[in-house]
């Protein structure tokens, strides 16, 4: 099915020269000025052109190719990595589509494929298609759920902490912080199955932002040792001596 | 005979709170002088214990102290205190707060305070807005006793290396009503801590302005120097105002407890984003070690752009990106590729890694 959608993209492009043409000569134009050899441009500009073809998000091959080239990657593993990101980037609109998101945003369609490549399963991908109450939540979603499973929540359980968000009506600001709760819970010691139970439960976002919660009571004003605690609001920094001379 | 007080110290101190995250436990040996508004005037030497712990959803805190004066008598200390909030909405949270604390002299004089009550917290950018209500009831130093009502506004921002915190506060201690407001400005290096706070009241038990020091000093991994000087002003419980000075020695008992200062340890953290405008943001970065340090990512191409050094590890950039998810990395002195520890990250198909800077809407 994919592959009958891939021609009748290539042969929609083909009737349109110009216009792929002159996007090709775009991608081009991005790779040289960033300073990518000649052989290695040609390369990722054809894996581009495919994808665009295809209906997939061209920019972010480019993207992905720029980003290899920059940190010295040798040309023939950019190249490598372009082609299976290519490939991702279909299954991902693939998995998308299959639940029920006919026609994803670009975005979404790039989240997808780094969620697949995080080890989360087309299936899972559409749990969080179907979990998300808001198309703006869809994207940002599928990168924490990349993200957290990336940082060893592993997949099935990254995607569960996302759906819960995402059934409990969080706002896309809270799932964005999920990796950083995530991130901070695992430098206190936590291992990933207690840090899927706390973040399921909800216990996640703002709770433990550093200067969060606690920010609000803030250090108490010191005073003398072993001072009272609490007194921040009933004495402010006033703390008296302990006990009477 | 071994003091009550101690015995419950040192169970803090050996058995902190079980299942809890971050717990840090820590003891503190020094001595102080004192001066009270009442000419009343006392040295004496001090033992104090400390446990903070933090969960998903609650902090809080118990501390003890006993004190021997140097004329003969001793007192004690107690008091903890506890915050559960949760995020209700984008920046806003609700929760619930309680304290208590108290006093006990030799002779027989026993006061304290307990209060529970609710908390609303709002961030807005990089500052915290708080606005609590509490009630409880107050037992003064000569046995009678009130209730104790309290509302307080506060605002604080923490930063990598200071934080700043502001406070107004209305309090009604049976027929005593007086209103306070104080400021307080803290700094923090990797091994020296200062800060300062002053205020003033009005109202009944109303007075001089106050003004309190602090220092702290880690000398050793676990361990600090501590001292503080200032006054202090009237307690609803029946002390008067006066001054003090003390200076201790401060050993952490469990991890995370070294705390060069007043409280928890604070670790400055990998990565602070404020937003500065619709589609551009202040960020710091915490990376110790290298000379130079570049970021790259989306925005631009992968092209790095150099940061600028803060000290103390700290670095700027201000990046022309909006409200998202955008993959970046550093580049440590021109040739390694790095994502600050702590923050959140996805590999980058390449054998490394991008780091994911979230920008909040």
């Amino acid at each position: 099915m994919r592959t009958i959608r891939g021609l009748l993209m290539a042969a929609l492009c083909a009737a349109t020269p110009a216009g792929l043409a002159a996007q090709q000569a775009e991608v081009r134009t991005r790779l040289e000025a960033r300073g990518l050899p000649a052989d290695l441009v040609q390369s990722v500009t054809e894996v581009a052109a495919a994808a665009d073809a295809q209906g997939l998000p061209a920019v972010a091959i480019v993207d992905k190719a720029i980003e290899g080239w920059a940190k010295r990657v040798p040309a023939p593993r950019v190249v490598a990595a372009v082609r299976q990101y290519a490939a991702r980037l279909g299954e991902g609109r693939d998995a998308v589509g299959a639940a029920g998101l006919a026609r994803p945003p670009e975005a979404v369609v790039i989240a997808a494929a780094e969620a697949l490549g995080r080890g989360i399963g087309a299936e899972q991908v559409g749990q969080i298609v179907r979990a998300a109450g808001e198309p703006a939540a869809l994207a940002p979603g599928l990168v924490v759920a990349a993200a957290l499973a990336a940082q060893g929540l592993g997949g099935e359980r990254a995607v569960g902490v996302v759906v819960e968000a995402m059934r409990a009506g969080r706002p896309v600001d809270e799932l964005l912080d999920l990796p950083s709760v995530a991130r901070e819970m695992q430098l206190r010691g936590m291992n990933a199955a207690e840090i899927g139970r706390r973040m399921m439960r909800g216990g996640g976002p703002g709770a433990t932002r550093p200067g969060g919660a606690a920010g609000g009571a803030g250090p108490r004003p010191p005073g003398m040792p072993g001072g009272l605690p609490g007194q921040g609001t009933k004495q402010p920094g006033g703390r008296r001596p302990p006990g009477g001379a | 005979m071994i003091r009550p007080a101690l015995l419950v110290a040192a169970a803090l101190l050996v058995r902190p709170a079980d299942g809890l995250l971050a717990q840090q436990a820590s003891l503190q040996l020094g001595g102080m002088h004192a001066r009270y508004g009442d000419s009343l005037s006392g040295t004496a030497g001090s033992l104090s214990g400390r446990v903070h712990f933090a969960s998903a959803l609650v902090r809080g805190a118990v501390e003890g102290a006993f004190s021997q004066f140097t004329e003969g008598g001793w007192a004690t200390q107690g008091g903890a205190s506890l915050l559960a909030l949760r995020l209700v909405g984008s920046g806003i949270g609700v929760g619930l707060e309680g304290d208590a604390a108290g006093s006990y002299i030799e002779s027989g004089t026993l006061s304290g305070t307990a209060s529970a009550g609710a908390v609303v917290a709002r961030a807005a950018g990089p500052w915290l807005l708080t606005l609590s209500a509490t009630g409880g009831a107050l037992r003064r130093i000569d046995a009678s006793s009130s209730a104790l009502a309290t509302g307080v506004l506060r605002v604080r921002r923490d930063a990598p290396g200071w934080s700043i915190d502001a406070a107004v506060s209305a309090t009604g201690a049976g027929p005593a009503r007086f209103a306070d407001a104080s400021v307080g400005i803290e700094v923090r290096g990797a091994a020296l801590q200062a800060g300062a706070s002053a205020g003033a009241r009005a109202g009944d038990l109303g007075g001089t302005p106050w003004v309190q020091l602090r220092a702290a000093w880690r000398v050793l991994p676990a361990a600090a120097l501590e001292a503080a000087v200032g006054g202090y002003p009237p307690d609803p419980t029946g002390f008067t105002d006066g001054f003090f000075a003390s200076l201790g020695f401060r050993v952490g008992l469990s991890r995370g407890a070294v705390a060069p200062g007043f409280g928890a340890r604070t670790e400055a953290p990998a990565i602070v984003v404020e937003s500065v405008g619709a589609s551009e943001v202040r960020v710091t970065f915490a990376v110790a070690g290298p000379g130079t340090l570049a970021i790259a990512g989306q925005w631009n191409d992968w092209t790095p752009a150099p940061l600028t050094s803060l000290g103390d590890g700290r670095w700027l950039a201000v990046l022309p990106v909006g409200p998202g998810v955008h993959r970046f990395a550093l580049l440590a002195d021109g040739s390694r590729w790095l994502v600050p520890h702590g923050v959140p990250s996805v590999p980058d198909d390449f054998g490394g890694e991008a780091g994911l800077l979230v920008v909040r809407h």
